[in-house]
């Protein structure tokens, strides 16, 4: 009876430390760290010109739908033709840390390197902490293939008293061109979205009519367009929710861009 | 030390009624306290509680404290309701101990002292633009639990009990998501004592 009573209390004390015995649901305890300088270390692998074909998986809104980016992952692991993937944001739905833990398990399986922007659903509760912690800074740029990469975080709304988008960030991005022939811009919200700050929407369509700039893709809006909107010259691309059982693929040679709508089951 | 001062404040209900004089005529004096380790309404947590005959239906109300190293900001507290239905009470021949095998409830917990949480979403948002607020909790329960009966006036006995729980959102994150969610990764764990005052006979 003692050692059975022993043994029984040893195991219990043994199970108290483990992060089934959670304090709270807004526990900041991440998975991985600095997974956006991982990636970034990962591209010299990717030994291209810009005239020659860069192809790009561009995925958004995972939230509530980790079976399909898991089916996405797959059907994008098959494609030996894809460079890089994208996520556009909404890595979660409610910015915890077991949602952050289950959509970076699946989207590590991606053979090619990965980036995610910061989604308005990924700064709940502590999201904005752990998507420092897992990812790294919420604006951040890197260049491959003679082409810049500016990833921007466009939640004005998650950010009621700090500078979101940062619009002078942007613009030094963008006159610090350096090697790089064209630069893409990457966001969750796109300037069509009340999210995105109105009074930054007038100067952001004024930077990107910027010839250096070749097209903007963000989530958010849960619906695929492609076009130029507003009249304003610049190309803007909004990528369909994974929930919707799709991705796009972006293939980029020189100055041309072609997108294609790529549907999975 | 910040850590066991709050320990100490959080189970003062304990010591409080320890050795108190119940009057004859109880009125709203509570069934039994409770304090808790885990199980996502803080590190530790204490309260009150009142049942039903046999404790087949219980209720409390639990305060708690998140500690800073949790959400890696400043600490936190916590309200928590919780009822809960016991179907089955198994009783030892003799009377000294009783097993509650299941009890199933549900609790609802409110995130206390900090900003970064909201309960009522804030008013530059349109309706339903989050589904569910990041300051208030629904949790589904389940709880086992042992007591060891002394029966005496003011002092029913004192047990432990295992409680799982299943916060709402990561309910709602699975059957959403099942094939890419592992099942055991929704349930947490909390487990406590409780000292049983009286019981209605």
């Amino acid at each position: 009876m003692k050692a059975s009573v022993r043994l029984i209390l040893v195991c219990l004390i043994s199970c108290l430390g483990c992060e089934q015995f959670s304090f709270h649901p807004y526990t900041v305890d991440p998975v991985d760290h600095d997974l956006t300088q991982k990636q970034t270390q990962r591209l010299s692998a990717i030994n291209k010109s810009f005239e020659d074909t860069l192809t790009i998986a561009l995925i958004t809104d995972s939230q509530l739908a980790l079976d399909e980016m898991q089916k996405a992952v797959d059907h994008i692991n098959q494609d030996p033709s894809i460079d890089l993937v994208f996520h556009c944001g909404d890595f979660t739905e409610y910015g915890t840390t077991r949602e952050y833990e289950w959509g970076v398990n699946i989207i590590k399986r991606l053979r090619k390197p990965y980036f995610v922007v910061f989604g308005n659903h990924d700064a709940l509760g502590t999201g904005k902490r752990l998507y420092k912690q897992t990812f790294g800074p919420l604006d951040f740029t890197f260049s491959v293939a003679e082409r810049k990469f500016i990833f921007l975080n466009t939640n004005s709304w998650e950010f009621p008293d700090e500078n979101v988008p940062d619009i002078d960030w942007l613009e030094r991005e963008l006159e610090n061109q350096e090697s790089s022939k064209k630069a893409m811009l990457i966001s969750h919200a796109g300037p069509i979205h009340s999210e995105f700050e109105p009074s930054k929407v007038g100067t952001f369509h004024r930077l990107l009519t910027n010839p250096f700039v070749q097209l903007s893709a963000f989530g958010h809006g849960h619906s695929y367009k492609y076009g130029e909107l507003y009249g304003s010259g610049v190309d803007y691309l909004q990528v369909d929710a994974l929930s919707n059982n799709n991705y796009v693929k972006l293939i980029l040679t020189g100055d041309s861009t072609h997108i294609t709508q790529v549907f999975f089951d | 030390m910040k850590f066991w001062w709050t320990t100490l404040f959080l189970t003062l209900p304990l010591y409080c009624i320890w050795g108190q004089e119940i009057p004859e005529k109880r009125g709203i004096w509570p069934h039994y306290a409770r304090a808790q380790f885990a199980g996502n309404i803080g590190a530790i947590s204490s309260g009150i509680g009142y049942a039903t005959k046999k404790q087949r239906l219980q209720g409390e109300l639990l305060v708690g404290y998140v500690p800073a190293s949790t959400t890696d900001d400043h600490a936190l507290g916590t309200i928590t309701l919780k009822g809960r239905y016991t179907p089955w009470q198994l009783n030892t021949t003799n009377e000294k101990w009783s097993f509650y095998p299941i009890a199933i409830g549900l609790g609802v917990s409110q995130t206390i002292g900090s900003d970064d949480y909201f309960t009522i979403i804030q008013n530059r948002y349109p309706n339903g633009y989050y589904s569910l607020p990041t300051g208030f909790r629904t949790l589904m329960l389940f709880e086992t639990r042992f007591e060891r009966i002394w029966d005496r006036k003011n002092f029913h006995g004192v047990g432990a009990y295992l409680e799982m729980n299943i916060p709402d959102f990561y309910l709602i994150n699975y059957i959403r998501s099942p094939e890419a969610i592992p099942f055991g990764d929704i349930f947490f764990f909390g487990c406590g004592i409780q000292w049983t005052f009286w019981t209605k006979k």
